[in-house]
C-alpha cells in the first residue's frame, strides 16, 4: 500500500483536476463517466486491492505462526500467535467496510468476522465442536461449511485470549487443529476475495457498463460512498453504543469487538483511516463547504482517539476516559451527519428503499 | 393538506374505462386503449412526504396530480372501477387518505380505530362497495393482533366517504399485504408474523417467536378458510407482499429476519389447497439478496413474475411456473414494480421510472420531465389501473 502522504498525493491531482467551478447545491459536481471512473480505479488499485493483499500477507503469517506455536505450546510462542492474530485483525479492519463485492460470494464476509453475535450462538457452537474432537470437519473441504461463526476472527481470539489457553492447549491438541484450520480458513478467504478482486472486480470497474453489472461508473462509485457512511454507521451504532450504555454505571464492556484482545478502539482507528482515505478519493464530488466540515471532524477525531487507550475494556473502567468515549461517539455522529450533509447537498442518493423494513 | 393539481394535460377521460377487473393491484393492461394510470407515494430531499399520480402515453411520462401527505404511506389502491383510490400510512401509521383518481382531488383523510395502526396495504371488494385494511389490535401483546378492517364505501350524488363498519381477525401477526381471490369473495392475507407497538416506533419485538402464515378469509364472514405456513426452518421468513395471476396462483415475497448468512427462500407461490411452494436462485445470487424483497409482481401473461431487491439493487426475474430463477438486473434501490406493457414499470429511491422489457431482457428509458423526479424517492410500492 501507498504511505498515506503519497496516495494523498497522488490523490489531489485528480481532485484538482475534477473540482468545478462553485454551483448551486443540488447539483453533481462530478458529471462525466470517465471522472467517475478515474477516481473508482484509483480506489481500487490503492486502496481496496493492497488491503486485500496485506490481509492475505498477515493471514500467511498466521498460519506460521500458528504451525510454531503448535509444534512448541510455550508462552512465547502464544504470544506470538496473539501478536500475528492482531496483525491480521487490523488488516480486516482496514478493508471491513468495504460490504459489497467479492467479500460478499460465499459468505466470506461474515465467515471472516461474525460479529456481532448478539445471542452468544458462535461461542456455544465453538464449544461444542471442540466437545467433539471431530477432525473429519476440520478438512479444508468441510471447515469452510461449518457454521459461519467459528470459521474466523472471533473465534480465533476466544480461543487465544482465554485466560487458560496456554493450558488448555497443552491439555487439548484438538484446539491446534481447530486453530490450524481458522488460520488456513481465514487466509482462504483473503486470497479468494484478492484475486477476485484483481481477475473480475477490477474488469468492472474500469469499465462498468461493459462489465453488465453496474448501469454506469457513478453507480459503481455510489457502491463506495455507501460503504463509507455504512461503516461510519456502524462504529456508532454497534462498535460504540452498545459498550458506552447510557452513563458511566451502566456500560456492557463485552459488548464491545475485540473485547477479549481489549483492541476495540485500536479497531475503530484502523477503521476511521480507512474511511478518511476513502473519503478523500471522493471529495471531489462534494461541496467545499461540506469538505470542510467533514475534515473537521476527522481531525477532531484523531485528537479524540489520540487520548484514548488501545482498550475499551479499560476507558469503561476510567470516569475520565469515559467521557472521552462519549465524545468520541458523539464526535462519530457528527461525522455521519457531515457525510449525510455532504451527500445531499449532491444528487448523489445512497438509498431510500435499500434502507427500509417493509 | 396541500394539493398540486396539474391541469391541462392530455388526460383520458378515466371514467371511459372499460372495468378493469384485474386481481392485481398493479396491472396496466396493454390492450386498453386509454393510458393507464400510475400511483405511488413518495418522499422529496426536503423529506417531505407526496402522493404522486402520473400516466405514460407514446413514452412519455406525465405527472398528473400530487398530493402533500402528513406522513409516509406505503401502498396506493385503485378501486376497481379506477375512479377512486386509497393511500394507507406506513407501519405503524394511522391514516389512511380517499381520492378521485380523475380529478386527483383529496375526498376524505381517515383515521385508524383507537387501538389499530395500519400497514400501508388495502384492497377494494370487485364491486367496489368495500374497502378492506390490514391492522394490528397493537394493545394485544400475547396473542393474534392482525386484523382485516373492513369499511363500507359509502357513495352519495356529491360525496364519497370510507365509513368503519367491521373488523375481523387476519389469524396471525403483522398482516402485511392483502388481495382479492379471483372468486372475489376470498381475501388472502400476507400474515408477516412481526409484532410492532406504535410506542416502539418500529422495532420488532418477536423476532424469535415469530409465526408467519398465508391465510385466506372469507370476507363477508371473517372464516378462515385456509391457513398455510413456510417449513417450520423458515419461521423468521416474514411473508409480507402478495400477487395473483389470472391462473389464480399466488405468488408471495418474504423478509428473512433471521441471520444473514442463511440460504433461505424469499420467495414463493401457493395454489390453494396445497403446500406452500418455496423459489431459490443459484447460490451467489441468492446470498446478493440480503434476505429482503420489496415487491413481487406478475407480468401481464402470469407467466413471469419480477421481485425488486433493493437492499441488493436489483430487480430478479422468474417463470412462475416452474418456480425457476430466469434473469437479473441491476436497478438501484429499485422496489416498486408493476405490469406494464412487455414487461414491467419500475420505481426506485433514486427517483428513476423506467420500463423493463422482457422479450428484449433490456431497460428502456421515457421521456421525464426533470422537474418530475429530480430529489424524489419513490416508496414501495407502484399502482396502476
Amino acid at each position: 500500500m501507498l504511505p498515506m502522504d503519497k496516495y494523498i498525493a497522488k490523490l489531489s491531482g485528480l481532485i484538482l483536476l475534477l473540482l468545478a467551478s462553485p454551483l448551486t447545491y443540488g447539483q453533481n459536481l462530478i458529471t462525466r463517466d470517465e471522472d467517475w471512473t478515474a477516481i473508482n480505479i484509483a480506489v481500487t488499485d490503492e486502496l481496496i486491492i493492497p488491503s486485500y493483499q496485506n490481509l492475505e500477507s498477515r493471514s500467511l503469517e498466521l498460519i506460521s505462526a500458528t504451525e510454531n506455536f503448535c509444534s512448541d505450546l510455550s508462552a512465547l510462542n502464544l504470544d506470538s500467535l496473539k501478536n500475528s492474530y492482531q496483525q491480521s485483525m487490523l488488516a480486516w479492519q482496514a478493508i471491513q467496510h468495504i460490504q459489497f463485492g467479492p467479500i460478499t460470494y460465499f459468505n466470506w464476509n461474515y465467515r471472516m468476522h461474525y460479529w456481532p453475535d448478539e445471542r452468544g450462538a458462535s461461542g456455544r457452537q465453538l464449544d461444542a465442536l471442540i466437545a467433539s474432537q471431530d477432525e473429519s470437519v476440520l478438512t479444508s473441504n468441510a471447515f469452510p461449511r461449518q457454521s459461519v461463526g467459528v470459521q474466523g476472527l472471533p473465534s480465533l481470539e476466544k480461543l487465544l485470549y482465554d485466560a487458560n489457553a496456554l493450558s488448555d492447549f497443552r491439555d487439548n491438541a484438538y484446539l491446534c487443529s481447530l486453530t490450524t484450520s481458522i488460520s488456513r480458513n481465514i487466509n482462504e478467504i483473503s486470497f479468494g476475495v484478492t484475486q477476485r478482486w484483481m481477475d473480475e472486480y477490477r474488469a468492472l470497474i474500469l469499465d462498468p457498463v461493459a462489465g453488465g453489472f453496474y448501469e454506469n461508473a457513478e453507480d459503481l462509485s455510489i457502491d463506495f460512498l455507501k460503504a463509507l457512511q455504512e461503516s461510519i454507521a456502524k462504529i456508532r451504532d454497534l462498535k460504540l453504543a452498545p459498550a458506552i450504555g447510557e452513563s458511566f454505571v451502566t456500560t456492557r464492556t463485552r459488548s464491545a469487538e475485540s473485547w477479549r484482545s481489549e483492541s476495540s478502539l485500536t479497531n475503530i482507528k484502523n477503521n476511521l483511516n480507512s474511511a478518511e482515505l476513502l473519503f478523500t478519493a471522493y471529495s471531489s464530488a462534494f461541496y467545499e463547504e461540506d469538505i470542510t466540515a467533514i475534515v473537521n471532524v476527522f481531525s477532531d477525531l484523531a485528537v479524540t482517539l489520540a487520548a484514548l487507550p488501545d482498550s475499551m475494556v479499560t476507558a469503561l473502567t476510567n470516569e475520565m476516559q469515559y467521557a472521552q468515549l462519549q465524545t468520541l461517539h458523539a464526535e462519530v455522529e457528527a461525522l455521519h451527519e457531515a457525510l449525510e450533509t455532504a451527500l445531499k447537498n449532491t444528487d448523489l442518493y445512497l438509498g431510500f428503499n435499500s434502507l427500509d423494513g417493509d | 393538506m396541500s394539493s398540486k393539481i396539474i391541469q391541462n394535460l392530455p388526460r383520458r377521460s378515466l371514467l371511459s374505462l372499460a372495468v378493469m377487473l384485474s386481481l392485481s393491484p398493479c396491472l396496466a393492461l396493454s390492450n386498453d386503449k386509454a393510458a393507464p394510470i400510475f400511483l405511488s407515494a413518495a418522499t422529496d430531499s426536503d423529506d417531505k412526504h407526496w402522493l404522486k399520480a402520473f400516466t405514460i402515453e407514446n413514452n412519455q411520462l406525465t405527472e398528473l396530480y400530487s398530493h402533500q401527505l402528513r406522513a409516509r404511506a406505503h401502498a396506493a389502491t385503485l378501486s376497481s372501477k379506477v375512479d377512486l383510490f386509497v393511500a394507507v400510512a406506513r407501519r405503524p401509521g394511522r391514516f389512511m387518505v380517499l381520492g378521485d383518481t380523475l380529478s386527483g382531488n383529496i375526498l376524505q383523510e381517515i383515521e385508524a380505530p383507537e387501538g389499530r395502526h395500519f400497514y400501508g396495504h388495502g384492497v377494494f371488494s370487485s364491486d367496489d362497495e368495500f374497502f378492506y385494511t390490514t391492522e394490528s389490535a397493537y394493545d394485544d401483546l400475547q396473542g393474534d393482533s392482525g386484523r382485516i378492517g373492513v369499511w363500507r364505501v359509502n357513495k352519495s350524488s356529491t360525496t364519497v366517504a370510507l365509513e368503519r363498519v367491521n373488523e375481523f381477525p387476519s389469524y396471525g401477526v403483522g398482516p402485511h399485504e392483502l388481495l382479492l381471490m379471483p372468486d372475489q369473495e376470498t381475501l388472502v392475507v400476507a400474515n408477516g408474523g412481526i409484532r410492532t407497538h406504535p410506542e416502539s416506533v418500529r422495532e420488532k419485538l418477536n423476532i424469535d417467536s415469530m409465526q408467519p402464515s398465508l391465510v385466506y378469509i372469507n370476507r363477508s364472514t371473517g372464516e378462515n378458510l385456509e391457513q398455510r405456513s413456510l417449513p417450520a426452518e423458515y419461521h423468521q421468513a416474514s411473508i409480507r407482499h402478495l400477487d395473483i395471476n389470472p391462473q389464480g396462483q399466488l405468488a408471495m415475497s418474504m423478509q428473512f429476519e433471521g441471520e444473514p448468512f442463511l440460504r433461505v427462500p424469499l420467495l414463493a407461490t401457493h395454489q390453494r389447497g396445497e403446500a406452500i411452494r418455496p423459489m431459490l436462485a443459484p447460490e451467489q445470487v441468492q446470498s446478493q439478496l440480503s434476505q429482503y424483497v420489496g415487491s413481487i409482481r406478475y407480468d401481464e401473461s402470469g407467466r413471469f413474475l419480477v421481485a425488486s431487491c433493493p437492499r441488493a439493487n436489483v430487480l430478479t426475474f422468474w417463470d412462475a411456473g416452474s418456480g425457476e430463477f430466469l434473469n437479473q438486473v441491476r436497478a438501484r434501490d429499485a422496489c416498486g414494480v408493476c405490469a406494464y406493457k412487455d414487461g414491467f414499470l419500475y420505481s426506485a429511491g433514486t427517483g428513476q421510472l423506467r420500463y423493463y422489457d422482457l422479450p428484449q431482457q433490456a431497460i428502456m428509458n421515457m421521456t421525464i420531465s426533470e422537474d418530475f423526479t429530480t430529489g424524489l424517492f419513490w416508496d414501495n410500492h407502484l399502482a396502476a389501473g
